[in-house]
């Protein structure tokens, strides 16, 4: 038999019996092919098989699992579906991640608060679904709305298609319980707005599980809309459908939803959904809601300003029926890349909207420069750029590419004033390109707040903040991780 | 460190500039406290170079912009220095097609309105700032002021994007950013919305705009009884009618309607809302005197104001509890917050508190004479008061910015 690492840095036998006592034998895995299952998340690029699982099943067990392991200085990660794309869920080779998957319960409906209580393993749709009979919606809706999880969306300040009018997670949390890295449980808010003290859970939403394990949110949930009216309009070119999209804002219109395809996004998606897009080289696909008359004045606006702007084609669905299919094309997007490229690289990047149509210029550029193709679909109300970018993993130096591309795509985003990531998080996959947006006293000042929460740096340390151990002294230089070295973690 | 006054101008004057420089008056004073100097900085740079100095020597500090929200909460422990930002103003970017802007945090309301409200862009910051134009950018986001359109648009937590901001050891750092959605980092901003200048000096930010709607009409509903409010409020939130505020008001028992939008869409919602609910649509005069009254009406009589916030089931029962209170209340009835006006004396403050803790919400003090602020706000919990100190901790571990300002005994 090969030693094992984990023999020799395996968890403490007193710890694992401590933990046992907590939560019960059958919730604490220490076999090492149970752990492989929790070696990354949705970004699989990062791996490393934790030292143990624990499944506690209240705030009351979380809180005993977090005291055991502070007691011992093991450092954990919280973890809900596991669909991040940022590697924010990675554990660490000497850690314990703390699975949240039994916390599933929605512990309360209060539509006359117009609020929902739910374990943090409750999935996001899941929480719709209980307010959908009696009118309500919950806002938030990130593509992974079927599995993924309320604790993952808190932790990420998840958004989704339709939050350029009603806003992201933190917009829709009003309160949470919170276990610090110490053990100790701290009530943030609740159903009522305003309360006493600073905004605690505005900074422990968006954190990434680095200030605390939720064990309970508050969540708001909001009326459905009267109307709904869904567009699609298709450009000769993708910088036309851009300007489109400046001058939609501009003219005092939010859509509840307004999304771009290009023409290699819309090539994947004809061929795997058949959503029947106008031909174009990209196709705008908008969302309005609100009451009847004021939806159709709005549609009327849109499809002004996308005619304005060069559109070759402007269509209203006719009903639900179309809607939901001009809807099937965009979601099946990412899905449908399979049908055109074997591997591809999803980066996340915002840029400021007037900018769209120079950075989408400058996406095309780097494509021919690198001999790639970039699938773009994305937000763009907000201006939240997704770009795939297309490689054959079978071979290297394809994949070496693909990571060049996304590179340089996130550097022409912070060069017209965006932001590294929009919604799929810092993570330990962007970790060292923090210095990019971030001075040295930003992230100085980020580096206290967390320090204010968890002083010893248990909680799901090695995300968000970069250190020299895992980004090297200057930017850019790659160094292998000593987990790396000892063969306890890889670099894919 | 122990420093006479006099030593205290020398440093202030090399740090700040001469002309940025003079001693405290009377009408200078924080909740009753005098302080020494008043600096004002005509930078960044000044403002980071007096806050170092101050720290250095030990000297406490306190932010003001225009002085409208001062008085509000404990009284600082201690005032050396008064720090005045109203020398920080102007607009350093607007991009109209981004509906955003970046501008220094000693201008005021009144002039952003003016500088994104040209006929070219008509956009608006769309904050009531409790009716205070003269309020500074600054000071929205230290006392998150907010009114009655926070029930379309939100308070300063939700429009704040991103700031620049000074560490009492005079570290200049920047959080969030220019764009309108961005997970990259903490949001620091959270945390200075509402902190009273206890964690940092907010010098610029970065704030999202709304467009300003072309046509606006008031509907009023008279006769409400608190029995009947949350029915108003369910029916309020599903009709079809964009609704930007939603006041009630005790003990007139009035709502209070604001519908934004097109001329033709604002129109035909106010009408249709008003004879769902049995009210009436203002005229546009009406409607003017009716909404500058609604936005000076917790301020225009003396006593108590004191910010309440319920389950936002349960404003009916608040509204129902304020007879026997002797008070009058504005409350934003989709969101059960508002403000609460007592007589300001300690029998009133706590009958006031024990009613709203009682059906699940809590107390924050706006303008309570001293004394009165740990009676009427109500305590954070032990875990939320630990973190704030170990915040303030690393952020100003000695102590410089606004001592005492956060009540409870913190530092």
């Amino acid at each position: 038999m090969t030693p094992s690492l984990d023999a020799a840095v395996g968890l403490p036998p007193a710890v694992a019996s401590a933990l046992r006592r907590v939560v019960g034998s059958a919730w604490l895995l220490t076999d090492p092919a149970a752990c492989t299952a929790y070696a990354c998340d949705g970004l699989t690029s990062w791996r490393a098989r934790p030292l143990a699982v624990v499944l506690p099943q209240t705030t009351d067990e979380t809180q005993q699992v977090v005291r055991v392991l502070a007691a011992s200085r093991i450092p954990f990660v919280a973890r809900g579906a596991g669909t991040g794309l940022s590697g924010g869920a990675l554990p660490r080779a000497d850690g314990v991640v703390v699975g949240l998957s039994r916390m599933r319960a929605i512990l309360g409906v209060h539509l006359q608060d117009e609020r929902v209580t739910v374990e943090p393993g409750v999935t996001n749709q899941a929480v719709t679904l209980a307010v959908t009979a009696a009118g309500y919606r919950y806002a938030p809706d990130p593509s992974s709305q079927q599995v993924c999880t309320i604790g993952g969306n808190l932790a990420e300040n998840s958004g989704g298609a339709h939050c350029l009018k009603l806003g992201f997670t933190t917009h829709h949390v009003t309160g949470a319980t919170l276990v610090l890295a110490d053990g100790e449980i701290v009530r943030l808010g609740g159903r009522a707005l305003d309360p006493p003290g600073f905004d605690l859970l505005g900074a422990v939403v968006g954190s990434e599980g680095t200030l605390g394990i939720v064990t309970e949110v508050v969540l708001r949930v909001v009326p459905r809309p009267a109307a709904v009216a869904t567009l699609v309009a298709a450009f000769d070119q993708a910088a036309a459908a851009g300007a489109a999209v400046s001058a939609i804002i501009a003219r005092g219109v939010i859509p509840a939803a307004l999304e771009m395809m290009d023409r290699t996004a819309l090539e994947a998606i004809e061929a795997a959904a058949h959503p029947d897009y106008p031909p174009g080289d990209a196709v705008l696909l908008i969302e309005l809601d609100g009451p009847p008359g004021r939806c159709a004045e709005e549609a009327a606006l849109v499809a002004a300003c996308c005619r304005a702007a060069g559109a070759t084609a402007c269509r209203l669905a006719a009903d639900g029926e179309e809607a939901s299919r001009f809807w099937r094309g965009r979601k099946a997007a990412f899905a449908a890349m399979g049908r055109i490229s074997p591997h591809y690289y999803v980066q996340d990047g915002v840029v400021p909207r007037t900018r769209l149509p120079e950075v989408l210029a400058a996406i095309r550029q780097l494509e021919a420069e690198h001999g790639l193709r970039v699938a773009n679909v994305f937000h763009a109300g907000d201006g939240n750029l997704h770009p795939l970018v297309l490689f054959d993993g079978s071979r290297p130096e394809q994949r070496r590419r693909a990571e060049v591309v996304a590179t340089r795509i996130l550097d022409a985003c912070l060069a017209v004033g965006g932001s590294l990531t929009g919604e799929h998080g810092i993570g330990r996959d962007k970790l060292c390109q923090m210095p990019k947006q971030f001075s040295v006293a930003d992230q100085m000042v980020m580096h206290r707040l967390r320090a204010a929460f968890d002083p010893q740096g248990l909680c799901n340390p090695g995300k968000v903040l970069p250190t020299p151990r895992l980004c090297g002294e200057g930017p850019g230089v790659y160094r292998p991780h000593p987990a790396e070295r000892a063969q306890v973690a890889e670099r894919w | 460190m122990v420093s006479t006054a006099t030593e205290i101008g020398q440093v202030l004057r090399r740090a700040a500039g001469a002309p940025a420089v003079r001693p405290g008056t009377a009408p200078d004073r924080v909740a009753g406290v005098r302080p020494l100097w008043v600096v004002r900085p005509p930078g960044i740079d000044e403002v980071a170079a007096a806050l170092a100095a101050a720290t250095s020597h030990g000297w406490a500090v306190v932010p003001r912009g225009s002085g409208g929200g001062l008085d509000w909460g404990p009284a600082p422990h201690r005032c050396d220095v008064l720090l005045d930002l109203t020398g920080l103003d102007g607009v350093l970017e607007h991009v109209a097609g981004d509906l955003v802007v970046t501008a220094r945090a000693g201008m005021t309301v009144a002039a952003l309105q003016q500088a994104v409200g040209t006929p070219a862009a008509r956009q608006r910051l769309m904050v009531d700032a409790h009716g205070r134009p003269s309020a500074t950018l600054g000071g929205l986001v230290a006392t998150a002021a907010a009114g009655p359109r926070r029930h379309g648009y939100g308070t300063p937590r939700d429009l704040l994007l991103g700031a620049r901001f000074v560490l009492a050891d005079g570290t200049v750092a920047r959080t969030g950013g220019r764009v309108v959605k961005n997970v990259a980092g903490y949001d620091l901003c959270k945390l200075l919305v509402g902190s009273r200048g206890t964690l940092a000096v907010v010098v610029e930010v970065t704030l999202k705009l709304h467009p300003d709607p072309a046509h606006h009409a008031l509907v009023v509903v008279d006769g409400v009884s608190a029995a009947a409010l949350p029915g108003l409020v369910t029916a309020i939130r599903r009709a079809p009618a964009v609704v930007t505020a939603a006041q009630a008001l005790w003990p007139e028992r009035q709502l209070v309607l604001r519908v934004e939008g097109s001329r033709e869409a604002t129109i035909a919602e106010a009408g249709a809302l008003a004879r769902e609910l049995g009210g009436r649509v203002l005229t546009e005069a009406l409607g003017a005197r009716c909404w500058s009254r609604l936005l000076r009406r917790p301020w225009e009589r003396p006593g108590a104001v004191v910010g309440v916030a319920v389950p936002p089931g349960r404003a009916g029962e608040l509204a129902e509890r304020l007879g026997e209170l002797e008070g009058s209340a504005s409350l934003s009835a989709g969101l059960g917050v508002g403000t609460v006006r007592v007589a300001d004396d300690p029998a009133a403050l706590d009958r006031l508190r024990g009613a709203v803790e009682q059906i699940g919400g809590w107390c924050r003090a706006y303008r309570v004479s001293p004394g009165g602020f740990e009676r009427v706000a109500t305590r954070p919990e032990p875990g939320v008061l630990r973190l704030m100190a170990n915040l303030r901790g690393q952020l100003d571990p000695s102590g410089t910015l606004s001592p005492g300002r956060l009540g409870w005994g913190l530092p």
